[in-house]
């Protein structure tokens, strides 16, 4: 029975993972047992999810998702909504803030949908996409950005001057990031990043890291402040 | 009867949008559909160039709207196969000449009689895009492996979405002009490629190849032609346009790759 909750299928571009109708939080505990039972066979690999139209995708989840396929030296470059394509879009009302420091006391736009080229999506808080932003088109935000997806248009963080501002992405390949003021553009040569990326402004100017290395430097990196703060 | 309204488009010109047409409305009526081909491209009309039907046309499109004639009057019918018929452009006015409402209520009308109406529609994203697409419960985005066309072909399936409220599983792609050869040399963009970044179903594969010119300039689609290994891929996408469950050929390998294939000198 638990079989038709999960069903993981190869192809031509990684491994395919699919959520079948039930509760997530299920089908993440029967994907770690399976990852577990053959821990060396996905290693490396690129996998993309697909989840029920119906499911509530929350940041528990996310998180949840992430340290999982990490675990298994997987790499998620997608989650994929079962059937259409189409935008679903949901802006989450302000996040309640435990420490109102200047920089957390944010809103907290949280939009599931795919931007194509020629769409602008600007919002005056931090942005979290769950999609993919297609070259031509073009993300904004006053706060940190986070693309759950693959990121290939133009982003811009910090709109209003914070230089602190991220820009993070499953995969960041953006024609053009800025971040407050600093405007960097990919590099001519760029391969494939394989591995999810940070962008930040460091002393020379705009600087691409991956979230690993940040993430061990960073107790509380700003992703899991905006994935926790909507829960609190 | 209620039939269907399909607007084949694009973006960027010079994609292959009225060969399209053209082609995969024939296959269509060979199917046993009766399908009227409308060219929505008012003032550079050029699907009846590429039919042969230029020399036939007595009213048209504009003639219809403003009332001189109706529909089924202006109608051409396709006398090499049954069921296919033409509703001219005008030449002579601009894409001004329609609203978007008389262009509805056109297609409408048309809907009732018929199986099918395919809408030419014109390059760019301005009055005339928005007016052929009115009218119509889906789309085909016609793209060439080219980066160029690729773009373009992601921002018309945004504004189908938002301007035509045509659903997403409701648009289709049909690549145009891929030459394996190129693509298995990492030259050209794969159809794989293309479906990753536009994310809607692929209605078929045509190969380039130079006989569409050539049936182009003499008027006759070239699906009409049997033996050509384009037809087949014309009436593969038309037979998955009617659902029909039809795989890939043309998509991974050409004639001679299969041959060599089957006597294992390739992969």
């Amino acid at each position: 029975m638990p079989d038709n909750q999960l069903r993981i299928k190869g192809s031509k571009n990684g491994i395919i993972i699919q959520f079948e109708e039930g509760d997530l939080g299920q089908a993440i505990q029967l994907l770690e047992d399976k990852l577990k039972e053959n821990p060396s066979f996905f290693v490396g690999s690129q996998a993309v999810l697909v989840i029920p139209e119906e499911s509530v995708l929350d940041a528990q989840i996310l998180v949840k998702i992430h340290e999982v396929l990490c675990a298994a030296s997987i790499s998620l470059s997608e989650i994929r909504r079962e059937g259409s394509a189409s935008v679903v879009e949901v802006i989450q009302p302000p996040a309640p803030q435990k420490s109102p420091s200047k920089e957390d006391n944010q809103k907290l736009y949280w939009i599931e949908r795919r931007l194509r080229s020629g769409e602008k999506l600007s919002v005056d808080g931090d942005l979290v996409l769950i999609g993919d932003v297609n070259p031509g088109a073009e993300i904004s935000a006053i706060g940190n950005i986070l693309v759950w997806g693959c990121l290939q248009g133009v982003a811009h963080a910090g709109q209003s001057g914070n230089e602190n501002a991220r820009i993070m992405a499953l995969r960041l390949k953006a024609t053009q990031l800025r971040i407050a003021g600093f405007i960097s553009r990919s590099p001519d040569d760029s391969l494939d990043p394989h591995d999810p990326e940070v962008a930040r402004v460091g002393s020379n100017g705009i600087v691409i890291e991956t979230w690993e290395k940040v993430g061990k430097e960073d107790p509380l990196p700003f992703w899991r402040r905006l994935l926790h703060g909507r829960e609190d | 009867m209620s039939g269907k309204a399909v607007v084949i488009t694009s973006g960027k010109g010079g994609v292959g949008k009225t060969t399209t047409t053209a082609n995969l409305g024939a296959a269509l009526a060979l199917q046993g559909c009766s399908v009227v081909l409308l060219d929505a491209d008012i003032g550079l009309r050029n699907l009846d160039v590429v039919m042969g039907l230029e020399n036939r046309i007595v009213y048209d499109l504009i003639n219809v709207i403003d009332g001189t004639v109706e529909f089924r009057k202006a109608l051409i019918k396709d006398k090499r196969v049954d069921g296919l018929y033409l509703l001219p452009a005008a030449q002579t006015k601009d894409k001004d000449a329609v609203s978007p409402e008389q262009m509805k209520k056109l297609i409408e009308d048309i809907k009732t009689e018929f199986d099918y109406v395919l809408i030419d529609c014109p390059a760019g994203i301005e009055q005339g895009f928005l007016n052929a697409i009115i009218g119509a419960d889906e789309a085909v985005v016609v793209v060439t492996p080219e980066v160029s066309s690729v773009r373009d072909a992601d921002r018309v399936v945004g504004l189908l979405d938002k301007k035509g409220e045509i659903p997403m599983d409701n648009i289709s792609m049909l690549v145009n002009r891929i030459r394996m050869d190129m693509v298995r040399k990492k030259e050209m963009l794969d159809v794989s490629d293309i479906e990753e970044l536009l994310q809607i179903r692929v209605l078929g594969v045509i190969p380039d190849d130079e006989s569409v010119i050539v049936s182009t300039n003499k008027g006759e689609p070239v699906v009409l032609n049997g033996k050509n290994h384009l037809a087949q891929a014309y009436r593969d996408a038309a037979g998955r346009m009617l659902g029909q469950d039809i795989p890939f050929n043309e998509r991974n390998h050409s004639f001679v790759g299969t041959v060599l294939r089957f006597f294992g000198l390739a992969e």
